[in-house]
């Protein structure tokens, strides 16, 4: 039964059928419209032909994983309806669940940050997300002078306190006892 | 009349809270109305995904399921992160109705009902089709290049916008209104979007790509539909000049920006002085030429 928990290796393979990266044929269309693929290590063409290898660790290291903005150009443009973006997100979720993400992985930093910040206020809180993300990847001064524009110009300000952590924080414990139990 | 339940998203109170006043006001204007769903929270933004596939599903489906309990058919979501997440979550629900019973144990809701999500673009142009609109502000100096962005248009199975390659709404709400729009490339390229925060180098190429594209077209401006395209083609235009040693100053609007000016939304009500390339002098002024 196709459940939504990438905890066990088995779910994780059971999410690959329904993406069927086998249909691939590697005309690697996916690769050339990628507009990040200059700072991955294995193109979005070799990360689909491991998957279909079933050689999922190279996927599970690569810096590719974790360089992947989702824009989707893969996936709109697939001739085999391959759903090359969601592999990509499914792999990272797999990475980070077991552990596999390299503790310089800046991405991942801003990743946590923001489901933490989530969970806090419900809404993505800008200005606290950022200067957390900011002071975690000890990047004190990128975009110090960006942030200083957009809060001369009102744009991000401490005063606003978001809402809504409610029903955001219910929902993250169900779901967190649904995958306790999967697992 | 028809009501639409509005997800601003967070973005649009912060960030991009001129959009969200544009907007607001475009719509006051238009005599459209617009309410603000009550106990709205993100949407996830694509990120819950990365820790849980199933949170991920969940969370734009609990605020389509708030809407519905509240009695709207219909959702506007002005942030193409939003209506993404929102499309994509019915879609995967389409297409995996095994995960139904799932979802709706963590949701708390039957997903019996199906809430329509729309953005502003598509929301708009149905909205005035056939209707004769009062332009008051003549914006003819304009060649506007119109950036739709990434996950607006994409994937069309998931997304089903406009034409995924070369969309056209935002050009033929803007031509209605006597801006002239321009034709070009880039106009779903990706900018990069969040890479930004751990890469800004290779977001600053992107962006400059987008830029000269535009410039090259003959834009003297461009208009998007997105917190974050903007935010990395105006907020970010400064620091693309100081890496290439370019001279852009293209004001970017949101399109609803230059909808509610030329019909007639007084200046302060657009949050114009918001920007970091200040688009008032190009507004104002008339033709002003701007780096071809």
């Amino acid at each position: 039964m196709a459940q939504l928990a990438i905890a066990g290796e088995a779910s994780f393979l059971a999410h690959l059928q329904t993406v069927s990266p086998n249909a691939c044929f590697q005309c690697n269309r996916c690769t050339a419209g990628c507009p990040l693929a200059a700072a991955m290590d294995l193109t979005p063409a070799e990360v689909v032909h491991y998957l279909l290898l079933g050689d999922r660790e190279p996927v599970l290291q690569s810096q590719s994983i974790w360089a992947c903005v989702h824009c989707e150009t893969c996936t709109a443009r697939c001739p085999q309806q391959v759903d090359i973006s969601k592999l990509f997100h499914l792999a990272r979720a797999m990475a980070w669940r077991t552990g596999r993400v390299a503790p310089d992985q800046a991405i991942a930093t801003y990743f946590a940050s923001f489901i933490e910040n989530l969970y806090i206020y419900g809404r993505a809180a800008e200005l606290p997300l950022t200067v957390i993300c900011k002071l975690k990847s000890e990047n004190y001064l990128q975009d110090f002078v960006l942030g200083l524009r957009l809060i001369s110009r009102g744009r991000l300000n401490f005063l606003n306190i978001p809402r809504g952590a409610a029903h955001y924080r219910r929902l993250y414990e169900r779901v967190r006892q649904q995958e306790a139990q999967i697992a | 009349m028809k009501r639409y339940a509005y997800y601003p998203g967070c973005s649009l109170e912060t960030m991009a809270c001129e959009y969200d006043v544009s907007f607001r006001n475009l719509c006051g204007q238009l005599g459209i109305a617009l309410e603000e769903m009550r106990d709205w929270f993100c949407c996830g933004a694509g990120m819950l995904g990365n820790l849980s596939p199933l949170l991920g599903l969940a969370t734009p489906l609990k605020n389509l399921a708030l809407a519905h309990e509240n009695g709207f058919g219909q959702v506007v979501a002005p942030c193409s992160a939003c209506y993404s997440q929102f499309k994509r979550a019915a879609h995967e629900l389409a297409e995996h109705p095994e995960l139904r019973t799932q979802l709706e144990e963590v949701i708390e809701y039957p997903l019996d009902h199906s809430v329509e999500v729309l953005h502003p673009l598509e929301m708009l142009e149905r909205e005035l089709e056939g209707r004769a609109l009062k332009v008051e502000a003549d914006l003819g100096h304009l060649r506007v290049a119109c950036y739709y962005g990434c996950l607006l248009t994409r994937p069309p199975k998931v997304v089903n916008f406009d034409d995924c390659e070369d969309p056209r709404s935002m050009d033929r709400l803007l031509e209605r209104v006597g801006v002239a729009t321009v034709n070009w490339t880039r106009k779903t390229y990706c900018c990069g979007a969040f890479y930004a925060m751990v890469n800004p180098s290779k977001v600053l190429e992107l962006t400059r790509d987008i830029l000269e594209d535009a410039a090259a077209a003959g834009a003297n401006a461009l208009a998007v539909a997105c917190p974050v395209c903007h935010l990395n083609l105006d907020a970010r235009q400064p620091e693309v000049n100081q890496a290439y040693g370019t001279d852009f100053s293209l004001p970017v609007f949101y399109f609803t920006q230059l909808l509610g000016h030329a019909l007639g939304v007084p200046a302060e009500g657009l949050g114009l002085w918001r920007h970091v390339v200040d688009p008032q002098p190009l507004l104002g002024a008339g033709a002003a030429p701007v780096r071809a």
